[in-house]
């Protein structure tokens, strides 16, 4: 979409998303931030419009093509909503709507993205830059700092490119087929319901607490992650088996890439409770190895080889539109989800201007709503609080009472947010 | 602030019971605290959507439906044919089934309502082919056997509905074939012998029961103690 194109390819895991996309399964997570103050909706409409015009990328929408969706661009104004909606929810993006939405309610400030169009980076870069332009509109009083976009500027070709193809080595082997997990088996919420259970902890507390366990905060709370699951799965009916978390990896951290498309790729750590009883040290021991492991280049370039080269089939290429629709969801299913027991997915530490710190409180990342991973946590950190969000489709908390109960353990300050009534 | 003393987490202030374990909160009345919600009181926009599209879908057919059963109304009077009462009575019959299958009530109301339809549907073309005979032997009892049969398979799915859909829809679907199959046969043999005998429906069942035994086996895999037993007795 440069130049005299207006339209533009989905990169290669962004495809599979319109053809999973269900009422129920969305594909849609959000990023949030919430403020000290309430919003303004004709301040945030006016930083909009003009941050939308840096994201050209972003200013689509989506059209079937005889074999593929793809993105063209749009004169659509994008307007702000008010939330109204569960989180996550259903966007109706193939019917000529954006393939996100801006919302806002009483001091959060969220956007909520599609994964066919970016991933959690793409959407965060975007959310940074029109928060920095919502609270101080003066671009030369503003402090310049990472992954927060000059709009003055216009983009670069590095934010167009589909990064999987860049670094597609040919010949390059697959991964391991994923066996299958202990599932999460809970009673489902109606159709169009999304709950979500928050804690906000002092991210000094679980760094000193990481520390002390001589891991990063992100190893300790999946050691804690896979804690409560062992104990859930030890009380329930559920047999014995594999506890398996896919751990989602910002590919941009370890390939040299500025895309704004989707670039992100997934490690599963896992314990089998066959083997018998597990200390905390023993995980903690275990998942600081595996990742030292799986987090490589070389290790990647499987995953990317197998998402590209499988696109990259004649026959897969030639299948109409209407059949991938079809197969796409039971693949997705089988070889997907059916491997996994939950996902995890950290965000980092979320770095501000000085003069825009001061008006957030904290950050929020909702993970999109799965059938298969029934709940799902996103970790995000900002100005010193760290935010752990279990998303999911179901109303039972066990699993989240016993996480937060060994964070409390450790003399943690948690408080607890949701919006089950 | 309050606190859960249980899980030992600070909740909202506005809440009376934890939202991890739903041990009661005592109410401290603290004035300074925050009784704000953090999050709205959310709509379902599966709900609103979905009932738009379906409303406008239901009466867009109910209109074709109604026009049509007019204009072979009026035809009927005039030229007073069979073929003309079939068509009459088969839109009478499709404008019930579109309200009980678009999805207005609930899924016991709609299969009772789909039943009552399709007894009523096959009792007007009998009396219209004026041979009421094989409704009472064959039509009626296997439209019972199909409603029980669902009923059942209904039941067995709502039971299963959490576990993996893949394994447990294919499943639940072949037991109802099974019975679907055993009932029709044992219908058609007590109307023609007047006797209970499985004849056909062995087969297909044998064959239905054994795809489910193997798809359920090779899901939950089978117990080492079988296949201990198994590779005892059948070594080569």
């Amino acid at each position: 979409m440069r130049g005299n194109e207006k339209w533009y390819k989905l990169d290669n895991a962004g495809k599979m998303y319109p053809s999973i996309t269900t009422t129920e399964m969305s594909t849609v997570f959000r990023l949030s931030f919430i403020l000290k103050e309430i919003i303004d909706r004709e301040r945030l409409q006016m930083a909009l419009d003009k941050v939308i015009e840096r994201f050209p990328y972003f200013r689509v929408n989506m059209h079937r093509g005889m074999f593929w969706y793809y993105f063209d661009y749009t004169e659509q104004k994008l307007m702000i909503e008010q939330e109204e909606y569960f989180p996550c929810m259903f966007l109706k993006y193939k019917k000529k709507n954006f393939p996100f939405r801006v919302v806002y309610y009483e001091n959060r400030l969220a956007v909520e993205f599609s994964h066919s169009i970016t991933d959690g980076t793409g959407a965060l870069v975007f959310l940074k830059t029109l928060l920095c332009e919502y609270v101080e509109p003066d671009i030369t009083k503003r402090e310049v700092i990472e992954m927060v976009k000059n709009i003055g500027e216009a983009e670069v070709h590095g934010e167009w490119e589909n990064s999987f193809e860049k670094f597609y080595k040919k010949g390059a082997p697959f991964p391991d087929k994923n066996k299958r997990a202990l599932q999460l088996n809970l009673k489902r919420v109606p159709k169009g319901e999304y709950y979500a259970i928050k804690g906000i902890l002092e991210s000094e507390d679980i760094k000193k607490c990481s520390e002390r366990y001589k891991c990063t905060i992100t190893q300790f709370l999946l050691a804690l992650y896979f804690e409560a699951l062992i104990e859930y799965f030890k009380n329930g009916k559920k047999r014995k088996g594999r506890i398996v978390i896919n751990t989602l990896v910002n590919l941009r951290r370890i390939f040299p890439s500025d895309t704004m498309k989707n670039f992100f790729g997934s490690i599963a750590p896992e314990i089998d409770t066959r083997l018998g009883e597990y200390t905390r040290e023993e995980i903690i021991g275990y998942i600081k190895n595996y990742m030292k492991l799986m987090i490589n280049e070389k290790n990647f370039l499987k995953a990317i080889s197998r998402n590209v080269s499988s696109e990259k089939n004649i026959f897969v290429r030639l299948m109409p539109l209407l059949l991938k629709n079809l197969f796409m969801p039971v693949l997705y299913n089988v070889v997907g989800e059916a491997g996994y027991t939950t996902s995890f997915s950290s965000m980092g530490d979320i770095k501000f201007p000085n003069d825009v710190i001061d008006k957030i409180d904290h950050a929020e990342f909702f993970p999109p709503p799965s059938y298969g991973n029934i709940i799902r946590t996103g970790i995000i950190a900002s100005n010193g609080k760290t935010t752990i969000i279990f998303g999911k489709l179901t109303k039972n908390t066990t699993l989240e009472m016993l996480f937060f109960r060994k964070i409390r353990k450790e003399n943690i300050r948690v408080k607890i947010e949701t919006n089950i009534q | 602030m309050a606190y859960c003393p249980k899980c030992g987490v600070e909740v909202e202030s506005n809440r009376n019971r934890c939202p991890l374990c739903k041990f009661p909160i005592p109410n401290l009345k603290d004035d300074n605290s925050e009784t704000k919600q953090r999050f709205p009181a959310a709509k379902n926009i599966y709900e609103t959507s979905f009932k738009k599209v379906r409303n406008r879908v239901y009466y867009s057919l109910v209109i074709i439906i109604f026009s049509v059963i007019v204009v072979l109304t009026g035809m009927n009077f005039k030229y007073e044919t069979k073929i003309v009462n079939y068509f009459i009575s088969s839109f009478v019959a499709a404008f019930f089934y579109i309200t009980f299958c678009i999805g207005f009530f609930k899924f016991m109301v709609n299969l009772t309502g789909v039943t009552i339809t399709s007894a009523l549907f096959v009792y007007s073309i009998s009396v219209i082919n004026n041979a009421t005979g094989w409704y009472s032997k064959f039509a009626l009892p296997i439209i019972a056997v199909v409603f029980i049969d669902a009923v059942f398979a209904y039941k067995l799915y709502l039971m299963n509905k959490n576990k993996n859909r893949i394994i447990y829809i294919p499943v639940v679907v072949l037991i109802f074939l099974v019975f679907l199959s055993l009932g029709t046969d044992l219908v058609i043999q007590f109307a023609k012998n007047e006797e209970l005998k499985i004849t056909w429906s062995l087969f297909t069942s044998i064959g239905g029961l054994a795809t489910i035994l193997i798809i359920l086996g090779i899901y939950h895999k089978t117990p080492e103690k079988i296949k201990y037993t198994l590779k005892k007795r059948f070594h080569i």
